[in-house]
């Protein structure tokens, strides 16, 4: 039972905070949010090249001892710092897909995406927005030489930098007979559309219409895509988890610089028994947050299934980052409330993260049927 | 970071259970309900048995008869107690509060003379602070013990003392200094409790307990029974060092509750359907498991945290809160799906989970024990956030 971190890991925390308190200050956080990609992509390639986007295989699946602890350690930075950009959907998600699903065709697009050469994303929902298998819907017919894609896919992220998009389409009749393509940003039928989201990432509506996609398109078998996907989701989810844990960890630490130094009716707004208050709630959320994460991560590196764990972890979470970051909101008030204060962005960004791959009432009802419901 | 167990670690925890499994059969437990005790008084008997084992005495230093488990070992066997509802409350406060400070504090001659027989679970001590003007402002107290040649003489009212009727010894903190500076003016006494002059007085709780009102008037206590030096009573009490402050056992407590009304809301059809179809019901439950999880996480965070040497402030105390605030909303859910059935205590034939909810709703009305919810909050904000005092 160790819940520390070894001193190189420290030191990979202590690094990662230095550069990202300066790539993402507020004044470079406005200057995505103005900029059509949504990102910084000289950022993301100076990121790629320290080595923060490698592939983290759990112990389980052959990864090094610490290497998917050492991610999630990173996870928590992005997070305290509201790092923008496609790194989750590229290097965690897309990127643990072709690993698994992929052959020796993929090893080239897996180096590229570590290196922040090429950026890939996954299209996922349609219009049900159900997080379930039967929700997808979107067609892939088999012809001569390949497939044919149609349909349209919502709430895609970064579909506009991406290159290539992971599909999931419904290659059968049975629910889970759904299928993963790799398909060319410049190939012929697609069209993207923009989405303004809550949280401020890019998000785009991808139509495929009739796109032709060759035999290597297909990642791994016909029908194996859901699976493949189920098997990503749970060091997927952890890492959401810690990138919330790190978001809720900064707005605390916003709210109580600031009670410490604004100053009402004579005295530290914080010397206010309300405020300590709220501030101990928030305290003894982010720890359970923290600590529930730990666990999560520890539980996907040895590759214990440990479902019900990991949906208790983002379900737990989740809540925690919302309740953490609405209640920094009411601590600053008008202050946190402009786009002139950086307090919005982790209100935003918590949701947004919560909202992909599976909400708290997803992961409630997951916990339930777990619990011999 | 790897939450596993060491091999041994894990050997251990193999044995904690095969006890328990042996010793805490239904019969016991009709026996320990029997008992009548409120505020898990605990259970004689089952806390000589592990006295016998040198289980009970885990944390101490094997010159004291411990064995100087480390703070993991105890949290394994206290996880363990918790899922097993295996009694504590007879010897907790002997051990932990009396002893530890003991070991710190005491002459080598009330070493000899308190340790082993709580050691060998055969006295038991009751914990003396709280008095009708000292609760949360404890440094407040009024109770006085004048020095007056080889013994101290005490005066004074204590209130909401817990078991100060089923043991031998009090654990007093008075004032010894009445004019000294606030939190140096107490110190620290072991009373026998048939001491001339001391009245115990039986006050039944809402929950179907009993604390008591310990009078003292002129109360000759020998000056050998002061522990540590006059004027660090408040420190002296304050003491909980050597022991696991996890609070674990109260986690797993409540997870096997938990499963209790899992396997109620599977068997109870309620409107045409198991209780446990009902979606409000599984997202309940899931929630509560869920909370219990993360507490769970919190307290092996303590315990961790000591294993490294390091004495947790706040961090006990945020498990802690959110243990209160958890069972009162766990326990009126659970009074909910029991219904009208949730109302009755245990011992009535028509009582369900026996009547375990309904004594947790009431308990749970207020948990102020070691500090109220507010004042920990305070303590929380001030401490762990460095908030401002004024």
């Amino acid at each position: 039972m160790d819940l520390g971190f070894k001193r190189y890991q420290e030191t990979l925390r202590r690094t990662a905070r230095g550069y990202l308190e300066k790539a993402c200050s507020l004044e470079n956080l406005r200057a995505a949010d103005a900029s059509e990609a949504g990102f910084s992509l000289e950022h993301y390639r100076e990121m790629a090249a320290l080595g923060w986007f490698a592939l983290a295989r759990p112990v389980a699946d052959g990864g090094g001892e610490d290497d998917f602890i050492n991610q999630m350690v990173l996870y928590e930075e992005f997070g305290r710092a509201a790092l923008p950009g496609p790194h989750f959907v590229s290097t965690v998600l897309s990127a643990q897909l072709v690993a698994r699903q992929g052959g020796d065709a993929q090893q080239a697009l897996l180096r590229d995406l570590a290196s922040g050469e090429r950026i890939a994303t996954l299209a996922l929902y349609e219009e049900t927005a159900d997080y379930t298998p039967e929700a997808v819907q979107l067609r892939a017919e088999r012809q001569p030489g390949g497939y044919r894609l149609s349909g349209r896919k919502l709430f895609v992220p970064y579909a506009q930098v991406a290159d290539p998009l992971l599909v999931l389409a419904r290659s059968g009749a049975a629910p889970e007979a759904l299928s993963l393509f790799v398909v060319p940003a410049r190939a012929q039928g697609l069209a993207l559309y923009p989405l303004q989201t809550l949280s401020g990432e890019r998000q785009y509506e991808v139509e495929l219409n009739g796109v032709e996609v060759g035999e290597e398109a297909l990642l791994g078998t016909e029908g194996s895509g859901w699976a493949a996907f189920q098997a990503v989701l749970p060091l997927a989810t952890v890492l959401q988890a810690a990138e919330l844990v790190g978001l809720a960890d900064m707005a605390l630490e916003i709210a109580v610089e600031y009670a410490k130094i604004r100053v009402a009716f004579g005295r530290p707004i914080g010397s206010f028994q309300a405020i300590q208050h709220m501030a101990a709630d928030m305290l003894s959320d982010r720890d359970g947050a923290r600590y529930l994460t730990y666990q999560a991560a520890c539980l996907v590196n040895q590759g214990e299934g440990a479902r019900a764990e990991i949906a208790m972890t983002k379900a737990f979470v989740a809540t925690a980052a919302r309740r953490i970051t609405k209640q920094a909101h009411e601590i600053l008030a008008g202050v946190g409330y402009t786009l002139d204060h950086r307090l919005h962005y982790y209100y935003q960004r918590a949701k947004g993260i919560e909202l992909a791959l599976g909400d708290v009432d997803e992961q409630l009802e997951l916990v339930a049927d777990r619990l011999a419901l | 970071m790897d939450i596993r167990f060491t091999p041994e670690q894990e050997r251990w925890r193999q044995e904690v259970i095969a006890f328990l499994r042996q010793e805490i059969t239904p019969a016991f437990i009709d026996e320990m309900e029997a008992e009548d005790t409120a505020t898990s008084y605990g259970h004689v008997g089952f806390s000589k048995k592990l006295a016998e084992r040198g289980w009970l005495t885990l944390s101490w230093p094997r010159e004291y008869g411990g064995q100087e488990r480390s703070f993991i070992d105890q949290a394994i066997l206290n996880e363990q107690m918790g899922f097993f509802r295996a009694p504590t409350g007879g010897h907790h406060i002997g051990v932990e509060w009396v002893g530890i400070p003991l070991m710190r504090w005491g002459t080598p001659e009330q070493k000899a003379r308190f340790l082993p027989p709580i050691a060998r679970m055969e006295e038991r001590y009751a914990q003396v602070f709280t008095e009708p003007e000292a609760g949360s402002d404890l440094a407040n107290a009024k109770t006085t013990a004048i020095r007056d040649g080889d013994h101290y003489v005490m005066n004074g009212v204590k209130v909401f003392i817990s078991s100060a009727h089923l043991g031998q010894w009090l654990w007093v903190l008075a004032v010894t200094d009445p004019k000294g500076p606030r939190h140096k003016n107490m110190s620290m006494f072991i009373v026998d409790v048939n001491t001339p002059g001391i009245r115990v007085k039986g006050v039944q709780t809402m929950n179907h307990g009993r604390v008591n009102d310990v009078y003292f008037d002129n109360v000759r206590v020998p000056v050998e029974n002061r522990i540590g030096p006059e004027g660090e009573g408040w420190q002296i009490g304050m003491t909980t060092l050597n022991t696991e402050r996890s609070g674990i056992a109260h986690v797993t407590v409540n997870m096997t509750r938990l499963r209790d009304l899992i396997g109620y809301a599977r068997e109870t059809r309620r409107r045409g359907r198991p209780l446990s179809e009902d979606p409000l019901v599984r997202r309940r439950l899931a929630e509560f498991a869920t909370e219990l999880e993360a507490q769970r996480m919190l307290s092996w965070r303590v315990a961790w945290l000591q294993s490294q040497g390091q004495v947790p402030s706040t961090e006990a105390s945020v498990q802690s809160l959110r243990r209160r605030a958890f069972e009162h909303e766990f326990a009126n859910f659970a009074v909910g799906l029991l219904g009208l059935y949730g109302q009755l205590a245990r011992g009535s034939r028509w009582a369900r989970l026996r009547g375990e909810f309904e004594k947790l709703y009431l308990t749970s009305a207020s948990q102020h024990a070691g500090g109220t919810t507010e004042i920990q909050k305070n303590i929380i904000a001030l401490r762990g956030l460095g908030l401002p005092r004024r």
